[in-house]
């Protein structure tokens, strides 16, 4: 059911400060790979992850498909291993639907980890992005204080995956 | 979980205590007697500017702590400026006066939830790409169903912006929400995937829609909504018929891919 693949290359993102320096050697890239097989018209046959963090291989990650609705949901868990630092890990909640008509709807939230992508793919062709949140990536460093008042992230993505039927 | 970020947060607060007993205690050697509202407020201030510090190191992972780091750490702070002293201790829990702590301290929460509920609504949008094939003669939306919603208004808008002239059957292909209940909305209409990155300013609110023409120059219909802050990037990806669509802003990028020209 769950396919994982190999890890894609990790960067991190225009950090200029030299006080963040250490912070590079955290964890700082994330990829969430979805591989759907089959016509997404009549069913979808595999759901698959992949991730692109070192350490990720203790992440909780469960996927589940409703065959009524159609509806699958992906949950990766929360996890700690720097105890100094507010977690700076995986806390990603993600509901995926899949609509007969070829739409599929991403739907959730990203906390402590500098960049998540979600990428998907169908019937094996290109990896396309989904999604890519990017906290770090700021205009201005003087702005950064802002992120005090910083909520929790959510995202809505909406596309089609197969054309519709005509 | 929620536990052993509090854990951390009181850990992360352990200098800022130290500092602001000293500055207290400085403080009452030099005035020679009990100055409770003193010892409060030069806690509270210690206390911003040490949130301030840990966020211009510690960056949007402040945002993961289990109680909000700014109110957290001016009260913190403000406490432990106040217990720093047993005669300002005693001085503080006199009424009047501890009304009014009490009261400065709910300011302090209440305006802190309510200033950071309207700069994340303020920062919220939608964007939705819209595909315009062409080959259609007479301008119309694709009645074929989906749940990327636009309203009657906005579709109407899109029309008008378009213009009479123009034909193309209208699809919307993508919608990328930040927040559930957006405060912006922007829509792009687009014949083809682009060739080279194109910048557009979000607007501050209300509705923006963006049209691509036939021979690929973009124009815009604002219909009154204000330049903003944001930017929106059309970025070409390469080797692919794909746009990446960007928004930046204070609380860095979101992007989504889509492909116009992909049949």
């Amino acid at each position: 059911m769950a396919k994982f693949y190999s890890a894609l290359p990790i960067s991190f993102g225009g950090v200029e400060v030299s006080s963040r320096k250490h912070l590079a050697r955290l964890p700082d890239d994330f990829h969430i790979c979805l591989e759907f097989i089959g016509n997404v018209d009549t069913v979808v046959t595999c759901v698959g992850l992949c991730h692109g963090q070192a350490s990720a291989d203790q992440v909780g990650v469960s996927a589940s498909r409703n065959p009524a609705t159609g509806e699958v949901t992906v949950t990766l868990d929360d996890r700690v291993s720097y105890p100094l630092l507010p977690s700076p890990d995986i806390d990603i909640t993600m509901t995926i639907v899949l609509k007969q008509n070829g739409e599929i709807t991403y739907t959730g939230n990203t906390t402590r980890f500098p960049r998540i992508t979600v990428l998907e793919r169908s019937d094996g062709g290109s990896w396309r992005q989904v999604y890519q949140s990017n906290p770090w990536a700021r205009p201005f460093y003087y702005q950064t204080p802002l992120w005090l008042f910083g909520h929790t992230p959510t995202f809505v993505v909406t596309h089609r995956i197969v054309p519709a039927t005509p | 979980m929620q536990l052993l970020s509090l854990t951390v947060e009181l850990i992360w607060s352990l200098p800022l205590i130290v500092l602001s007993v000293l500055v207290s205690q400085t403080l009452f050697k030099i005035t020679q007697t009990a100055r409770p509202t003193l010892g409060v407020m030069s806690g509270t201030g210690l206390g911003i500017l040490y949130a301030v510090a840990i966020s211009l190191f510690a960056g949007p992972m402040v945002t993961a702590v289990a109680i909000p780091l700014l109110p957290f750490m001016a009260t913190v702070g403000a406490l432990a400026g106040l217990l720093s002293n047993t005669e300002n201790l005693r001085q503080a829990i006199k009424p009047p006066r501890v009304y009014v702590f009490l009261g400065g301290a709910l300011f302090l929460w209440i305006g802190f939830f309510a200033l950071r509920d309207n700069i994340t609504s303020s920062n919220s949008y939608r964007v939705v790409v819209v595909k315009r094939n062409t080959l259609s003669e007479s301008l119309q939306w694709d009645t074929s169903g989906g749940s990327i919603n636009l309203s009657e208004v906005e579709r109407k808008r899109v029309q008008e912006a378009i213009g009479s002239i123009d034909g193309g059957l209208l699809t919307p292909v993508l919608s990328l929400n930040s927040d559930e209940h957006p405060h912006r909305t922007v829509i792009i209409v687009m014949i083809s995937d682009v060739s080279k990155p194109i910048h557009f300013t979000m607007p501050d609110s209300g509705v923006v829609i963006f049209i691509q023409d036939q021979d690929g120059t973009w124009r815009e219909d604002r219909c009154g909504a204000q330049p903003g802050r944001n930017d929106l990037t059309l970025v070409p990806v390469s080797g692919s018929n794909v746009t990446r669509i960007q928004v930046a802003g204070p609380f860095g990028t979101q992007s989504s891919e889509v492909s116009i020209s992909h049949k």
